[in-house]
């Protein structure tokens, strides 16, 4: 176990440089100058080779990527063109809104979608079955930001049981903190309880029909221990996979469904940055992104290892 | 001669529903009729081909699917109608299944995968629970110390161990094999059938052997019955049924296992090629009359009719077939005597 994670975080070494190479590389080929943008069209030649100088910009390509490469393994992300704000402040400071989004999403999707796909699986063919499985079809087809838009006007327009837009810390007030992202966490947990409920649907119905299932029952023992004892901890690989695959798409909605509530997080942070080409910001994001999401799949696999006793031998 | 278990004219029948919205009804008799008797200590093989119900029969044995019609009696008492946990039924009769891999479950230690049933049957826990573990363990040729292990560090054949030490462990009067050996290879097949007899000697616990290899059932099996689409064809003691078949349909199942001799399997294949084609049926929709008319070398009119009665045969057992009672008349003497 101990090896397996220590051998996932040598291996996100290569990976976190391979995407720095790349995100570094694209933001380069996007058209534009960025010093038009930060000096205005009225400025001198002279200002704009200054700040060229400045920032590094007249530099190769290679000895710019060297350099904030050199930096970032002091742990500094570098600064933002505009102002003078360090990007890891900036990252750090909208991170919580989306993960508070992604994992209130998550809390959702589990709370919604395991339960429903047990009972499917438990009622393959029957009426609970066939309502789950509609609404898990309902569930998927519709885009979250459009769930969004249709719980805010009852919810946070007719009847004002919580705030429209705008983000409150946990640290300032627990119970505002739930209401600002109750919203936007349901209709991010919409689709992923749908994915999930198919799952461990299937993943029932497989389990269900093993000669262990069918030894239990000659054996006596009641549905609930056969369900509770037998049938969920095998059913689980398939659906912690699919949770493993859930983070990393709620991580993504988080980014559009923050919009939709004014919500100044992540997706905020990177659609500004893209917009104004403000290079090292979305580097940055970029980075921290993919440490986040490595770190959710590390979890997943000891959480494998868990429920599969022959991951854990190896 | 004491009766353990007593079969009498067992249906399972399933419905299927066809079509676009399941409009349509199929009615699949996967057993048709079927009657025999178990007594302690006795193992009674079941062969017939895939399909003939024989798996469904140990099912509803162990009332994993309901039976439509009919009754089974376990020492007399009725357990075709028992609901709920039917827990002193369940700790009687138990069960070893094909497959060595899908029977045990991969996230349990063996001591709780044999523990469960003395808990569930004896109220055992702890060390005492433990310890008799170890001792089933060891009844069934494996080292006691093996408690803490998964399934998935034993082999194949170490395994069934496994789950005949779990079928012990409710001491159970009738344990069915539902195919318990195909899975094996060879050697470990005659392994664990030997370990199956001399926990039989042991205990004198009654086992329905259900298998397509005849070679096995008739090493293992006191008594044999041969299935055919849901019925039973023929039913007897084993070196009888085997030496002299009284049933064309055993004769031909008989006939279908290779022989050593390469002239005689030679012979063999050329008159299987004569054979006429014919369209199998299936238990959905079952021909008239005997169900084997359709495949007989022997149809006679009758046949297409009406079904046979079961006749006594001489040497042991019966047979259901018209050659034997309306045709020409074998009464009880093997289908051989026909010339």
């Amino acid at each position: 176990m101990l090896r397996l994670i220590v051998s996932r975080i040598v291996g996100l070494v290569p990976l976190l440089l391979i995407v720095s190479i790349l995100t570094f590389g694209m933001l380069h080929l996007v058209p534009g100058d960025v010093r038009e943008r930060i000096l205005g069209f009225e400025a001198t030649p002279e200002q704009y080779e200054a700040l060229g100088r400045q920032l590094g910009l007249d530099q190769p390509f290679l000895v710019q990527y060297g350099r904030w490469l050199g930096r970032a393994l002091q742990g500094d992300l570098g600064t933002s063109y505009f102002n003078s704000q360090k990007v890891t402040d900036a990252v750090l400071g909208a991170l919580p809104v989306t993960l508070s989004l992604t994992f209130g999403g998550m809390l959702v999707a589990l709370a919604i979608g395991v339960p429903a796909g047990v009972w499917a699986g438990l009622n393959r063919g029957g009426r609970v079955d066939r309502i789950a499985m509609f609404m898990a079809t309902v569930g998927q087809a519709l885009p979250n930001f459009w769930i969004a838009m249709l719980l805010l006007i009852p919810f946070a327009i007719w009847w004002q049981l919580v705030p429209a837009t705008g983000f409150t810390s946990p640290a300032e007030s627990i119970g505002d903190w739930l209401r600002s992202i109750l919203l936007a966490c349901i209709a991010l947990g919409t689709s992923a309880s749908a994915a999930l409920a198919r799952q461990t649907r299937g993943a029932m119905i497989d389990v269900l029909q093993r000669d262990f299932i069918r030894t239990a029952r000659a054996k006596g023992l009641s549905r609930t221990s056969i369900t509770y004892k037998h049938a969920l901890k095998n059913a689980a690989v398939p659906v912690i996979t699919t949770i493993g695959f859930q983070v990393n798409a709620l991580l993504s909605g988080a980014l559009i469904v923050e919009q939709v509530f004014g919500l100044r997080g992540v997706g905020s942070l990177v659609i500004e940055s893209v917009r104004t080409q403000n290079i090292p910001m979305v580097q940055g994001v970029v980075i921290l992104g993919t440490l986040v999401i490595v770190s959710v799949n590390v979890l997943v696999d000891i959480a494998y290892g868990w429920v599969n006793p022959r991951v854990r031998a190896s | 001669m004491s009766v353990l278990l007593d079969v009498a004219d067992l249906h399972v029948h399933f419905t299927l529903r066809r079509g676009l919205f399941g409009q349509e009804k199929v009615i699949v008799r996967a057993v048709n009729g079927v009657s025999f008797m178990l007594q302690p200590g006795e193992t009674l093989g079941i062969v017939g081909e895939s399909g003939s119900g024989k798996s469904t029969l140990g099912r509803a044995l162990l009332r994993l699917v309901p039976a439509t019609s009919g009754n089974m009696r376990l020492d007399g008492r009725e357990i075709t109608k028992l609901r709920g946990r039917m827990l002193e039924f369940r700790r009687d009769v138990q069960v070893v299944f094909q497959d060595p891999y899908s029977s045990l479950n991969p996230a349990m230690v063996v001591a709780d995968i044999i523990g469960e049933p003395l808990t569930l049957h004896h109220g055992m826990r702890g060390a005492a629970r433990d310890a008799r573990v170890g001792d089933l363990l060891e009844q069934v040729g494996l080292g006691r110390h093996q408690l803490e292990r998964y399934p998935s560090e034993f082999s194949g054949g170490q395994r069934q161990r496994l789950a005949i030490a779990r079928a012990l462990a409710s001491e159970p009067r009738v344990i069915v094999c539902d195919e318990a050996v195909s899975a094996l290879d060879v050697s470990t097949q005659s392994q664990v059938i030997n370990l199956l007899e001399d926990l039989q000697a042991q205990t004198r616990v009654a086992y329905l052997f259900i298998a397509h290899d005849l070679a096995v059932v008739r090493h293992i099996s006191h008594r044999t019955g041969v299935m055919y689409l849901g019925r039973m064809m023929e039913l007897g003691p084993t070196e009888r049924l085997f030496e002299a078949p009284a049933h064309p349909y055993t004769r031909k199942l008989l006939d279908a296992v290779p022989v050593l001799d390469p002239a005689v399997q030679k012979r063999r294949k050329a008159a299987r090629r004569n054979l006429p084609v014919v369209e199998l049926p299936t238990p959905t929709r079952l021909p008239a009359g005997c169900v084997f008319h359709t495949r007989c070398p022997h149809v006679m009119d009758v046949c297409r009719h009406e079904v046979p009665e079961p006749v006594p045969v001489q040497g042991g057992g019966w047979v259901a077939c018209h050659l034997q009672s309306s045709g020409p008349k074998l009464a009880g003497r093997p289908l051989d005597a026909l010339g």
